[in-house]
């Protein structure tokens, strides 16, 4: 009798979808100088390569190059968060508003979590005040078990950038669906109607 | 639990700290604290404990319960006396407001020294308690003290 509830707890466990140790233990987002992952959609590749660390406002963090166009992340205990910069052109000249660093994903990885985290400054330019604003909002929608992944979370990130001088607002939205994959990373991203899956990728 | 315990010749409680040994990286540190019903088979004595763990991340807003069963086997009658038992977890992770729930395979493999005053069995216990869902593993190292009463 004992053995036939052992072998049902073992094939209920091996069946299961639900791999919570995996997902507790592994690390979602591995970023480590030298790694690369290149995604492709239907007639696009794009290529994520994590450069040699680099120091942006005394805090050491990895420039991440996404096709070329670099961006500047840290990970924490906590969070993975990137360096956010807003320039306001006048006359010509650059004028940097705000700069820092702001939380992109919230760590671990839980299903259900919900954040946001908010940047803002102001600057005079010209005797004209200027106000920036960055906001992200995420949400960790959920885990799926895919094949040759493993327990797999979808993370949605809304940013709103918004740029306030005495005249006019100029405000940019963006919307990023991403799965993240254990000792992966990022498997598969959802940009406006397009979807990049990983084709190939190098963690050393 | 209750029915072993009826026929249990000693109870007892223990409570230890564990620290991430294998995978969790996310982990800090934890404490765990069990009950358990031991009988001796003759040349082993069983332990059947109830057992949870609580740990806490390196992200302060992160935690992390295992609460579980645990069949085990030790010699009661040696001074150093090897420890093994196996089970299973039901596992609670939460941040902030949100949580997430799974079961997985619990194994513990360690010694324990065991004194002993007439009834009162005391021993302190070093041991690897491993987590499995057959995909992944990780475990904690753990260091506990246990006593227990001969009825």
């Amino acid at each position: 009798m004992g053995y036939r509830v052992l072998l049902v707890v073992f094939l209920l466990l091996v069946c299961t979808e639900n791999n919570i140790v995996q997902r507790a233990a592994e690390d979602y987002f591995p970023l480590r100088e030298g790694s690369w992952w290149q995604y492709a959609n239907q007639s696009d590749t794009v290529l994520v390569e994590v450069e040699p660390q680099d120091t942006i406002l005394q805090v050491p963090c990895f420039p991440v190059s996404y096709n070329g166009v670099p961006a500047y992340l840290v990970k924490h205990d906590d969070a993975v968060s990137q360096y956010i910069r807003t320039v306001y052109n006048h006359a010509g000249s650059d004028h940097t508003v705000m700069e820092n660093f702001v939380v992109r994903i919230e760590l671990p990885l839980i299903e259900g979590n919900a954040y946001q985290h908010l940047l803002s400054d102001s600057i005079y330019v010209a005797s004209q005040l200027i106000k920036a604003v960055y906001e992200l909002t995420g949400l960790v929608v959920g885990y799926a078990d895919e094949t040759g992944y493993g327990n797999v979370y979808e993370i949605n990130l809304t940013t709103i950038e918004s740029i306030t001088t005495p005249d006019t607002v100029i405000a940019d939205t963006n919307e990023v669906t991403e799965y993240y994959a254990p000792g992966i990373g990022m498997v598969r991203f959802q940009e406006a109607a397009s979807e990049y899956h990983l084709i190939e990728y190098n963690i050393p | 639990m209750f029915v072993y315990m009826l026929f249990a010749i000693s109870i007892g409680i223990e409570g230890g700290y564990n620290i991430p040994a294998v995978g969790f990286q996310n982990i800090h540190t934890g404490t765990t604290v069990s009950l358990c019903a031991d009988r001796n088979m003759g040349i082993v004595d069983l332990t059947l404990s109830v057992q949870t763990s609580f740990l806490t991340g390196d992200n302060p807003s992160y935690t992390l319960n295992a609460t579980g069963l645990r069949l085990g086997m030790y010699k009661g009658n040696w001074l150093i006396s090897p420890v093994l038992a196996v089970g299973g977890d039901y596992i609670n992770r939460g941040l902030n407001q949100s949580s997430e729930t799974g079961f997985a395979a619990a194994y513990t493999i360690g010694a324990l020294i065991n004194f002993k005053i007439n009834r009162l069995r005391i021993y302190p216990k070093v041991y690897y308690d491993g987590l499995t869902d057959f995909k992944e593993h990780a475990g904690f190292l753990g260091l506990r003290m246990g006593i227990a009463y001969g009825i």
